[in-house]
């Protein structure tokens, strides 16, 4: 039987989550971004009045307000947003049990099997829109495919609020493939510029591309690419991708470039310890940790390494990250974004502990930092590198 | 300079000193190998810096002199000629060139200045102690297994090698595991002294120690420990920082001791780790009259194996990381084992029957709420 999936994309979903609230914003030029009393970070969302203007999201803010000064700047307030996504899923749940999370703003649905309940696809996509629209009162842009990766491509054809439907590979071809192969999902500006090497331009070139040369040279990746290339996609929408986590990660763009091991070491314990803490809630211990450091020329950087042993100790996260840092980077190299993800986790069912009762000790204090933090907030006990200069923590308190 | 030499000769040395060779390193000089004559001898060196390795073969010295040949290309050569044929190496000291010549064809390296070349650690006078080579390989097989891979600590990438009076103690700990290797003194050491060396260096002595009847002599200067063996001369910085305490870990008063055979217990845990996955792998006993199960439940199954054993004390459920299991149950040498428990959340020890002279320390898993 052919699949038939939905992706529902949110349109500017976090400035369209604060217009939800505050109606009279609707049609404003609303922006998040960073802490705008502080005026620094990064745009995260902007409406399309201002995207009209030129604001992007990734644009620093201070650019943003000049090209926007009377634009209606928010602070990113994320349990907004994760109660906006839970009752969006609630209403696309509402169609049917098959309802993948892709992000706070993305769902799929598979909605094969329902056709005879709700009618044709196109129309069952329009009533998810109306239903979103609202009980919501967000805009979203809906695909739909013969699979995942389809999917997702239609619903980037029409923004804001559009739906668009593609029937089948065929149909698929003749749209997407003379477009620039950067619009593939997948490509990113690494592999568009690999790729342009390899004259190819359009995601056309990369379907009708030798498949055995785009193994060889970046393996499973590469067959996935040309497989995506040419429409085919046969992964499941699986209801309970997110139920268990697969990595958790924290990352901060500096206020100012930082430079020399120790100031940088600073942000990274401060993560390490934010990140410690949500894996230790999630009951979880994990094994590898990625650094990922940004220098001012935006160019990243990211190498990871596991440990011998499975941990949620912010220490051990810590030392692992130092240890990336020490071997990979230069002491005199700049660096404006600080990033550490914790992966290969697993429920934490055993723990080791180690001969010298360093280990149990780090527990026992993480466990009672964690019940100070549950009940008095998460600056009620901090480390004292918190005080310092280039602490990313300081004056939260 | 310029020698002659077999090849067979010279590929043992060059394979000896290639350990000590960095695969990867920022002085471009270090990716060489260091040829000098002295009398009638060809010495060949490698040094990563952290150690070196230096050894020396008899040749025929037509020209003294030295160089330094870039170390992959002329070990592989050395691979690929005939055992009984001869080299012939002459460099030119102005160029840094070398051509090697073997039957009737010949090869011409560029090299580096041997000038430039880090000049190695004098021997010091007074040797410490010296050691039948085996009894050291044997040492070193177990306790190298425990060393920590983890460079956060340095201290315990190392040996701690303790010398008293009458004993000498090699332990190495990952903080995960401990072993403990002591053995009796012929002589007594000229100084007493502990250092700690770098487990890196002490996998490469460990497999040049081959000789039977044949002893290494051991020197120690404030930062630095030879290895002389036969020809073979190993040089490697200490490292630094005080070792731990050892003896307060390790368990002094046991609830539960278990006899058992070793062969038997490897198998059974060998068996069990198949279902374990990274991240999960303990491996969990249950101590019951005189039978030991070894089981494990996981996604993919579940295995029960029942041993026959002989129990003292509690009777208790314990888990251990398989992998550090067998790797301590690997160097036990005797047939018959003692496994003694203290608690199902305190570390356990390993010991050989009827042995004293070495211990594994296994700190259990623990399950959490």
């Amino acid at each position: 039987m052919k699949r038939v999936i939905l992706l529902a994309d949110m349109n500017s979903f976090f400035a369209s989550c604060h217009q939800a609230l505050q109606t009279e914003l609707k049609n404003e030029k609303v922006i998040v971004a960073g802490d705008p009393k502080k005026r620094t970070g990064i745009v995260l969302a902007a409406s399309y009045p201002a995207k009209d203007l030129g604001v992007k999201t990734g644009m620093p803010m201070w650019e943003a307000r000049q090209l926007c000064p009377d634009g209606y700047f928010f602070k990113p307030d994320y349990p907004l947003y994760v109660d906006f996504s839970t009752r969006i899923l609630h209403i696309m749940r509402d169609i049917t049990d098959l309802v993948e999370p892709f992000s706070i703003d993305e769902a799929f649905a598979d909605v094969t099997g329902v056709t005879d309940l709700w009618g044709l696809p196109e129309v069952t996509a329009k009533m998810l829109k109306e239903r979103i629209k609202n009980d919501v009162g967000v805009l979203c842009s809906v695909g739909i495919g013969p699979n995942k990766l389809i999917a997702k491509m239609a619903a980037g054809v029409q923004k804001p609020n559009g739906l668009t439907m593609v029937a089948d590979i065929e149909e698929f071809k003749q749209i997407f493939w003379p477009k620039p192969v950067r619009k593939l999902f997948g490509v990113g500006s690494r592999y568009e510029k690999h790729l342009y090497d390899c004259n190819v331009h359009t995601i056309g070139d990369l379907a009708n591309f030798p498949v055995q040369y785009l193994k060889k040279r970046w393996g499973k990746n590469g067959q996935l690419l040309w497989h995506l290339a040419n429409g085919v996609d046969n992964s499941p929408v699986v209801p309970t991708s997110l139920d268990t986590c697969k990595s958790i990660g924290q990352q901060k763009t500096l206020p100012r470039d930082l430079q020399g091991f120790e100031k940088i070491k600073v942000v990274m314990l401060e993560l390490s310890e934010a990140i410690a803490r949500r894996v230790r809630q999630g009951n979880y211990i994990g094994r590898t940790v990625s650094l990922t450091l940004r220098d001012p020329q935006l160019r990243f950087f990211s190498r990871s390494q596991s440990m011998s042993q499975c941990t949620d100790l912010a220490d051990e996260i810590y030392f692992t990250a130092c240890g990336i840092l020490q071997k990979h980077w230069e002491e005199e190299w700049p660096v404006r974004l600080v990033g550490i993800t914790f992966s290969n986790l697993i429920p934490k069912d055993h723990f080791q502990y180690d001969i010298f009762g360093e280990r149990i000790r780090l527990s026992r204090i993480s466990r009672a930092c964690d019940r100070i933090k549950d009940r008095f907030g998460e600056t009620a006990i901090m480390r004292g590198v918190s005080l310092t200069e280039g602490s990313i923590n300081r004056g939260t308190r | 300079m310029q020698i002659s030499l077999p090849a067979e000769n010279l590929l043992n040395a060059l394979l000896t000193v290639y350990r000590a060779v960095p695969p990867r390193t920022p002085l471009p000089i270090l990716t060489g190998i260091l040829f000098e004559t002295k009398e009638n001898e060809l010495y060949i060196t490698a040094t990563d810096l952290e150690h070196s390795i230096c050894t020396y073969v008899s040749a025929t010295i037509e020209e003294p002199g030295a160089a330094v040949l870039p170390a992959r290309e002329i070990t592989e050569l050395a691979r690929r000629l005939h055992d009984t044929s001869i080299v012939k190496i002459q460099t030119d000291g102005q160029t840094n060139t070398t051509v090697i010549n073997y039957a009737q064809s010949e090869l011409t390296l560029h090299g580096f200045s041997p000038d430039e070349y880090p000049t190695m650690p004098e021997l010091p006078k007074e040797n410490l102690i010296n050691l039948p080579q085996q009894q050291l390989r044997k040492m070193l097989k177990q306790v190298l297994y425990a060393v920590s891979t983890e460079e956060h600590r340095p201290v315990f990438t190392g040996v701690l090698f303790e010398f008293t009076n009458e004993k000498l103690n090699v332990v190495a700990t990952d903080t995960h595991r401990l072993a403990l290797r002591s053995t009796l003194l012929d002589t007594q050491p000229s100084k007493l002294i502990n250092v700690i060396v770098p487990g890196k260096t002490l996998n490469e002595l460990s497999k040049l120690l081959v000789k039977e009847d044949s002893e290494v002599s051991i020197y120690v200067t404030e930062n630095q420990i030879f290895f002389l063996l036969n020809e073979v001369q190993i040089v490697t910085r200490l490292l630094a920082g005080n070792y731990p305490n050892y003896n307060l870990v390790i368990p002094q008063h046991t609830s539960c001791d278990v006899t058992l055979d070793t062969k038997e217990l490897l198998e059974a845990v060998d068996r069990a780790f198949l279902l374990s996955s990274p991240g999960r792998q303990t491996v969990f006993f249950q101590l019951q009259e005189n039978t030991l199960t070894v089981f494990l439940n996981a996604q993919t199954g579940r295995i029960r194996e029942d041993l026959q054993v002989n129990i003292t004390g509690d009777q208790m459920d314990i888990g251990f990381n398989g992998r550090y299991l067998m790797d301590a149950l690997k160097t036990i040498n005797s047939e018959q084992l003692h496994f003694k428990f203290t608690g199902p959340t305190t570390p356990a020890l390993l010991k050989p029957a009827g042995q004293d002279e070495y211990i594994s320390v296994l700190v259990p898993a623990i399950p959490q709420q």
